[in-house]
């Protein structure tokens, strides 16, 4: 698609891969809600080697604990327990949005500099890419793993590209006037990420709404949501400003609610199952947010056409047409 | 008397336009109109009709069809059957259609202005000169984007049979901004006009007729809300584009929710006219005669809360008055008429009630003493100063020739001012200095800022607002 300047006829285009996308399938996640407690028979097998790695919420720039004190389990491919994540609620989510508010200044630093800092990212993954697969192929196998890492640090690189060249337009009406299109950022914005990539479904949505000056509440995938340490990290690392992206562990459905009625979320954007996308749009409809849903579709994350682009970037601002006077 | 002086005392005599063109038309079809369905007219399946009145006289103009839900399902029917073919038709076949339909409006463009006037009350002026030149605007350059279609969105398909619900306030214009981008990219329509305002809409319909734009590809059903309703519920409806109230958009939202059709809003709004110290005066005076007084203030994006810088309130607020004593109220057919009629009773008494309740929470009410006509249905352009920014009638929508002005200190205070209610349609920046029009601007939050100007419209500019004033750019 090009310019956002045909904004109004863009509303009455899908894409054709989308409208023809085919059901996700089922959920196989074993973590999380899905999961069946098992407690009893899943031993986590310590390594003695090994240290337990603790991962936290991530809010304001911070690793927080959780509110509920609760913790909930991850489990591997062949149901073993990978580690434990916190079980967020309603008031870390607040907080969250709290976070996000206040690092409302991202949507004026210059696109240069949000560019430079995603290239940053690019760099930090790029260098820690044989562990961040590792440890993601406990989830998700080595195959799948490596890929994720690999279209990861690309992805990133798209929209490090992005941030400075997603632009208005200048609209030349019948008027001693121009109306100057500008593609501004929408907010704050409430992101359930994929459950079946956990790492590449993350970046895809969040870097999107990050390039272009939207601070993030974000939801990792359930399936393996122990990324959130990977992904924090990355950030730190990386002169991403506290507060700009937000991770939020705990079951989407209930997580996913609090973001959709939240008043001062400007945009949900929801790619699980059906049942979450009409959720998404069903519990913002006291406050009318943009809603924003793979509907339920299946998206191949690892296509460039699928997983990236104007078609992210589009539904990540809004055009706000100024008109001046011009000319004679 | 001097030649200045005589100019000063001049009076207007009536300048009625002829109706009778339209009037004509009207009989043509006995007054008495079927819904619009797959190329036809059709009798509504329940047999029931409502009258459309004219609100400058109450009389009655032509009985309309009640659209049931079987009239719906017809409809949806139509467009869906029709809608293979309308897409595979080659981009340059679908804009020869849509230019014919650009053509056809401005050929009959003065009947289709009497028609609006007389359907929905506003002054003839508006309607011969704003309305329906903006109609075959919007047609030309969609006409242009079919064409453009397949070298400017690749890869991008139409959503199927779209449902578009439309107001009353703009009713031909709104109807050009729904239709016009949906045939352009290959959809098929059902579209519902407002209660008030369905005799252009029908008009239209005769001309998709004669331009032998296939059968199905448009379909006008009219009704009440609960055709609205039925249309908005149907299964085999792709996309919603609803443009109306915030409080139909929320049902609207709720009753889609649990479905994949695609929902564009575009709902009320309450937006801010801010005039700084510098503004030019006299033109923001102009500016806000037609922000606020424009079609009697039922426009979304009038610009019904007035914020002024203190150092300019008392002057400017003169400058008002004494514009507001040559506005002049009365049958809008009247080519020198200002403000024509409110739409419908039910408008007409909202407006009194929130003018009441505004003056009960504080606000100084002015009216000018305006010849005001003996019947139909009239509000005088009403001036509430003092208005306190939490009171009813600086955060709710009147949609009534209603001013309410508060006043500020510095730009980041008319920022905070001008932000301060649940919507965000539009703006106006009235100010000489590029730095601090621009810099207010950059941090108001609506879809459209006018500086220097307001209520200006394009087909070439997405049209849409922030928050709850809805989402989509859309038209």
């Amino acid at each position: 698609m090009a310019a956002t300047a045909k904004a109004d006829t863009a509303a009455y285009l899908e894409p054709t891969w989308f409208k023809n996308a085919p059901a996700l399938p089922a959920a196989k996640s074993i973590s999380g809600e899905n999961a069946n407690s098992e407690r009893q028979i899943a031993n986590p097998a310590l390594d003695p080697t090994e240290i337990d790695r603790t991962v936290k919420l991530y809010i304001g720039g911070k690793q927080a604990r959780p509110d509920s004190g609760y913790s909930m389990e991850v489990r591997g491919r062949n149901r073993e327990i990978l580690g434990e994540v916190p079980l967020g609620n309603r008031k870390d989510i607040r907080n969250a949005v709290e976070a996000a508010r206040k690092a409302s200044g991202w949507a004026k630093t210059t696109a240069h500099n949000r560019a430079q800092i995603l290239f940053y990212m690019a760099e930090n993954l790029s260098q820690r890419r044989d562990e961040v697969a590792h440890r993601l192929s406990h989830a998700v196998g080595e195959a799948q793993a490596s890929a994720e890492v690999n279209s990861g640090i690309e992805r990133i690189f798209s929209y490090a590209a992005w941030a400075d060249k997603f632009d208005g337009a200048v609209h030349n009406p019948p008027f001693r006037n121009i109306a100057i299109a500008m593609n501004e950022p929408i907010g704050t914005v409430g992101i359930i990420c994929p459950q079946e990539v956990p790492l590449l479904g993350f970046l895809s949505l969040v870097l999107p709404v990050v390039a272009v000056g939207n601070t993030v509440i974000a939801v990792p995938s359930e399936t393996y949501p122990l990324v959130t340490g990977d992904l924090y990290q990355l950030f730190d690392t990386s002169d991403l400003p506290g507060g700009v992206v937000n991770i939020v562990t705990g079951y989407s459905s209930q997580l996913l609610k609090v973001l959709a009625e939240h008043d001062d979320v400007d945009a949900i954007w929801c790619f699980a199952d059906e049942a979450s996308a009409f959720a998404a749009k069903s519990f913002s409809t006291g406050n009318l947010k943009q809603v924003f849903t793979n509907e339920g579709r299946a998206i191949d994350w690892f296509d460039v056409k699928q997983g990236e682009g104007r078609w992210f970037l589009h539904h990540a601002t809004q055009v706000k047409n100024i008109w001046v006077p011009y000319g004679e | 008397m001097s030649i200045a002086e005589k100019f000063a005392a001049m009076e207007y005599g009536p300048a009625l336009e002829d109706a009778k063109e339209a009037l004509t038309w009207l009989d043509q079809h006995s007054r008495r109109f079927g819904h619009f369905i797959n190329g036809t007219w059709l009798e509504p399946s329940a047999g029931e009709y409502f009258d459309t009145t004219d609100p400058s006289t109450g009389d009655k103009l032509a009985s309309v069809a009640q659209g049931s839900p079987a009239d719906i399902d017809a409809a949806v029917k139509a467009a869906r059957a029709a809608f293979p073919k309308w897409q595979s038709l080659t981009p340059h076949t679908r804009a020869r259609y849509m230019y014919a339909l650009a053509r056809q409006v401005q050929k009959h463009s003065r009947r289709l202005a009497v028609l609006e006037t007389l359907d929905n009350g506003k002054p003839i002026r508006e309607s011969r000169d704003l309305d329906i030149p903006l109609v075959a605007r919007h047609f030309y350059h969609h006409a242009g984007w079919a064409q453009l279609l397949p070298q400017e969105f690749p890869d991008y398909t139409a959503c199927g049979v779209v449902g578009q619900i439309i107001p009353w306030n703009f009713p031909l214009l709104m109807l050009a901004w729904k239709i016009a981008p949906a045939l352009a990219t290959g959809n098929t329509v059902v579209l519902k006009p407002a209660e008030f305002t369905p005799l252009t809409a029908l008009a239209f319909a005769e001309i998709c007729h004669e331009i032998g734009l296939p059968a199905g590809v448009v379909n006008i059903v009219t009704g009440d809300g609960s055709t609205g309703e039925a249309l908005v519920k149907h299964p085999d409806v792709d996309k919603i584009a609803f443009t109306g109230s915030t409080e139909v958009g929320r049902a609207i939202r709720s009753a889609t929710a649990q479905s994949h059709k695609r929902l564009s809003l575009e709902l009320g709004g309450k937006s801010p006219f801010i005039v700084f110290e510098d503004a030019d005066l006299d033109s923001a005076v102009e500016g806000l005669v037609d922000g606020i007084w424009l079609n009697q203030g039922q426009v979304c994006c009038a610009g019904s809360r007035l914020l002024m810088q203190e150092s300019i309130a008392e002057p400017l607020i003169a400058k008002i008055r004494e514009r507001m004593v040559t506005l002049r109220v009365g049958p809008p057919l009247d080519k020198a008429i200002d403000i024509g009629a409110i739409v419908a009773p039910v408008q007409l008494e909202r407006i009194q009630r929130l003018v009441n309740q505004g003056i009960a929470e504080g606000a100084t009410c002015w009216q000018p003493q305006t010849e005001m006509p003996s019947r139909g249905l009239y509000f005088p352009p009403t001036l509430l100063s003092n208005v306190h920014p939490t009171s009813m009638v600086a955060q709710q929508e009147i949609f009534g020739p209603v001013l309410a002005a508060m006043t500020f200190r510095t730009p980041s205070e008319a920022v905070e001012l001008a932000n301060n209610t649940a919507y965000g349609l539009a703006a106006c920046v009235w100010s000489e200095s590029i730095n601090v029009a621009l810099h207010v601007s950059a941090q108001l939050k609506a879809g459209v800022v006018w500086v220097n100007c307001t209520n200006l419209f394009d087909a070439s500019c997405g049209f849409g607002g922030y928050r709850e004033s809805g989402y989509g750019r859309v038209s």
